[in-house]
Order: structure tokens, then C-alpha cells, then sequence
């Protein structure tokens, strides 16, 4: 309980801080921002990599407690994201990417132990922190996308996309959890999951429409 | 023993700063920036000889020197900053300025709060020393307007301060942590890092100390307001009066 109370509280002050430095020193672009955030959301998640690889007794091929997940997708995501100009990637991928945000919480909540295990206990829970700053670093990220391209976002088509790269994420969760013993079970809750996660990317897409809704009521009554 | 081991040495402490301080405004008012940082200069010069003489002091009485007694604890936090300010003016000064004001203090408060509990000694003397000294030096940068806080400021200071917070909380992990304050085995802050773990509850203290900085610069700046304010009712209605008696 303390351990998702603790999550969503990092996930939050992070783009709480973040954005508070843009509103404060007001850049002209956010470029370069986003590359930062991007390349640390790597950074972080090479290094939960090797630490756990590391801990990792006798570790001839990375096995249960090596940590690939739905943050490893996202991050790669946002790489893409970030790093390529194309349309797509500046529209439909910012947009699946910022849609699909929380799903790794939604996971979080449902299975701990994606998360936390023995090995992101030891060093300090180095790996548990790590994990927590890279979901308020993507939380972040998915906020800039939005204020850099509002209107792409209104595509109702996004949702169509986000829950077609849930299936996507479900089917590398399914393998990995196959593939790498991780012990979680995959019966109807992890259904009831993918279903929760669905939910939160559609009331994601409420908010970012609402948000940009009453910004817009704003600028006419302006104007 | 609160009237031998609190009440005497916090009167002493204070009359030094009040001295200190008093004397440091008045003799240097005049005076360019660079020397007016002479006093910080002679405590940053002191305070590094009273920290090699307690590592000296304590290896010999101990035979062993532990590893939350490593200069990188809360209460060293102000002592580095001095260097980046006090001898030459360049783009960090004015963070470093900010930056040895509030921890400066807030080692004052936490040192102050517990040293009922020890008897007099010869250590006991050089904490009185060290942090009181850090305290000077913070009322010294704002009596003599060195440092003036600004809201926009608190964004720089915050960030600096959670990055040293990390950075000693690493170190800490690497040496085993005992480091006070910055590790996990720091009896003060126990339970924030028992709760889930060390790095999820540094992590939670970074962003305390965020919104405190936010908080503390935010109230800094609205009371400056509120003074601004009320001088410029002051002065607008004494030139009313002013002018109603010409008239």
C-alpha cells in the first residue's frame, strides 16, 4: 500500500517539478527538454537494468527477476517519439505514448511483484525508486507531447491506436511473463488488468479533451 | 544539567553571532561585494580546519573513524557552498549564497533541538562552534543584503539541494548507510525510509524539500510584497499631508 502510495506521489511531483521550471524560465522551445527527459527515462532504465542483472546470483542469462515490462516498452516508445521527426511518430506515436501513460501504474497496482522483488529491495531499493521516477518522467514526457501538439491529440482515432498498442503491450507482457518465469499468473485478473488499463487510457483521452476544451472556451472569451 | 549543557552555550552562541554579525554590517557597508565576503572567507577558512581537527581528534580518541562522521552529512551541507562564493563572483555565486542560507539555518534548529541530551565536552565545544558559524554566516548574507530572496529563486535552490541530497545519499549506499540524515540506517529519518525502501524515501524527501523551498520562498516573497505595499501607502500619504499643509 505504502509502495503504490509512494509511486503515485513520485509520479506526480515529477512533472509537477519539471513543469514548474517551464513555467518559470518559459523556453522557447521544448526540444530539447524532451531529448533530456527522454535520454534520463533511458538512462534510469538501463540502470534499473544492470543493477538487478547484477544482483542477480549466478546469473548466466537474465531469468525471473531481470525486469522488462511496460515501462521498457514505453521508454522505447519515447525514443521513437522524441528522436523522429516523421508524422507518425510526432503524431499518432506522442499520442499512444501519452494515452497509454498509466498503464504500467494500472499494472503496478494489480501486480506488485512486476515490480518488487528481493533484488529491487536490496541496494536501497535503488531499482524501486528508479522505477517510480521513470513513471513521473514518462507522466512528464506525455504531458510536453501534449502542450507541443494539442491538436493531434483530439483524433478520436488515437484511442483506436492506444488500445491497439495495449494489445501489442499485452502480448509482450504475455511472452515475457512465458518466456522468463515471472510469476505471475495469468488468469482472469490479468484480463481484468488489460481491461483496467483500457479504461485509463480512454479517461486519459477525457482529460486531455477536456483540458484542451476549457483552454479553448478561455481563448475566445479573450479574443 | 538543560541550564549547563543548553542554556549557557546557546547564550554564548548567540552573543558571538549578534557580535559577529553587528560588527561585520557596520565596518563593511561601504565596501565593495568581494570584501564584504571577508567574513564568510575567515569562517569557510575556520570551519575547514575545525573539520580536519575533529577527524584528527576523533581517530585518535576512537582508534576507528565511522561512517556517519564523513563531512557530507546535513550539517556540512552549508560549508560547501562558501568556496563557490566567498573568494571569487561568478555564475553560481548567488545559488551558493542561497544555498548556505536555509540548510545553514535548519542545521541550527536540528542541532539546537537535541544538545540538552549531551554533557559538555571538547566536541560538544566544536558543534557549538561549527554550526553556530554556519548560522552567522546565513544571518550575515541577508542582515547585509548579500542575498536577497526572490520567488523565481526557489527553482535553482531546490533543485540544488535535492541533487546534493541524492548525491550524499549514493555516497551513503556506496560506504555502507550510516551517513546521518542522507542513510538508510539514519535513526531520524527512519521511518520515511523504512516505509518502502531508502531510494523511494530520499526520493520523497527530494520533493519535500521542493515544495518546502516553494513554500518558504513563496511566503518570503508575499510578505516583501505586503511590506512594499504598505511603505508606498506610508509614503503616498505623507506627501498628501505634505501637500495639504502647503496649501
Amino acid at each position: 500500500m505504502i509502495d503504490i502510495l509512494f509511486l503515485v506521489l513520485v509520479m506526480l511531483c515529477v512533472p509537477a517539478v519539471v513543469m514548474t521550471g517551464v513555467k518559470i524560465y518559459k523556453p522557447e522551445s521544448t526540444k530539447k527538454l524532451l531529448k533530456g527527459l527522454t535520454l534520463a527515462f533511458l538512462g534510469l532504465e538501463l540502470l534499473r537494468f544492470f543493477v538487478n542483472a547484477s544482483l542477480y546470483e549466478n546469473a548466466a542469462t537474465p531469468k525471473s527477476d531481470i525486469k522488462y515490462g511496460l515501462i521498457t516498452v514505453l521508454c522505447a516508445v519515447a525514443l521513437f517519439a522524441t528522436f523522429i521527426n516523421g508524422k507518425f511518430a510526432k503524431n499518432t506515436l506522442r499520442a499512444i505514448f501519452s494515452l497509454t501513460v498509466l498503464t504500467p501504474v494500472v499494472y503496478a497496482v494489480f501486480f506488485p511483484q512486476s515490480y518488487i522483488n528481493p533484488l529491487d529491495v536490496a541496494a536501497g531499493a535503488l531499482c524501486k525508486g528508479c522505477f517510480m521516477t521513470e513513471c513521473g518522467l514518462a507522466l512528464t514526457l506525455a504531458v510536453l507531447y501534449f502542450l507541443e501538439s494539442e491538436d493531434c491529440f483530439a483524433n478520436p482515432l488515437n484511442i483506436a491506436y492506444s488500445a491497439a498498442a495495449l494489445v501489442v503491450f499485452g502480448g509482450i507482457d504475455a511472452f515475457i511473463i512465458w518466456y522468463w518465469n515471472l510469476g505471475i499468473p495469468m488468469n482472469y485478473m490479468w484480463f481484468v488488468n488489460y481491461a483496467v488499463m483500457l479504461a485509463v487510457t480512454a479517461a486519459t483521452y477525457l482529460a486531455f479533451f477536456i483540458y484542451k476544451t476549457i483552454k479553448n472556451k478561455k481563448k475566445i472569451s479573450i479574443g | 544539567m538543560f541550564f549547563i549543557n543548553w542554556l549557557i552555550p546557546m547564550f554564548i552562541t548567540f552573543v558571538c553571532i549578534a557580535i559577529y554579525v553587528s560588527l561585520s554590517v557596520v565596518f563593511l557597508k561601504n565596501e565593495n561585494e568581494h570584501k564584504r565576503l571577508l567574513p564568510v572567507r575567515i569562517v569557510f577558512i575556520m570551519l575547514v580546519v575545525l573539520e580536519i581537527a575533529k577527524i584528527v581528534y576523533l581517530i585518535g580518541r576512537d582508534d576507528y573513524y565511522f561512517a556517519n562522521r564523513f563531512p557530507i552529512v546535513f550539517c556540512s551541507m552549508s560549508m560547501y557552498a562558501y568556496p563557490v562564493f566567498c573568494f571569487k563572483n561568478n555564475r553560481f555565486s548567488d545559488i551558493a549564497k542561497g544555498f548556505s542560507i536555509i540548510p545553514g539555518i535548519i542545521a541550527f534548529i536540528f542541532f539546537a533541538a537535541i544538545q540538552w541530551k549531551y554533557d559538555m565536552s571538547l566536541m560538544q565545544v566544536h558543534s557549538y562552534i561549527y554550526h553556530g558559524s554556519m548560522l552567522g554566516v546565513a544571518v550575515y548574507l541577508i542582515a547585509s543584503k548579500l542575498y536577497v530572496f526572490k520567488f523565481k529563486k526557489f527553482y535553482a535552490q531546490a533543485l540544488t539541494v535535492g541533487i546534493y541530497f541524492l548525491s550524499a545519499s549514493f555516497i551513503s549506499l556506496l560506504i555502507g548507510g550510516a551517513i546521518s540524515v542522507f542513510g538508510p540506517k539514519d535513526p531520524y529519518l527512519a521511518f520515511l525510509y523504512n516505509a518502502a525502501g531508502f531510494m523511494p524515501g530520499i526520493l520523497i524527501l527530494v520533493f519535500a524539500v521542493f515544495f518546502a523551498y516553494f513554500a518558504v520562498y513563496g511566503i518570503i516573497e508575499l510578505c516583501s510584497r505586503a511590506g512594499h505595499k504598505r511603505m508606498l501607502k506610508k509614503a503616498a500619504h505623507t506627501t498628501e499631508g505634505e501637500m495639504n499643509g502647503n496649501d
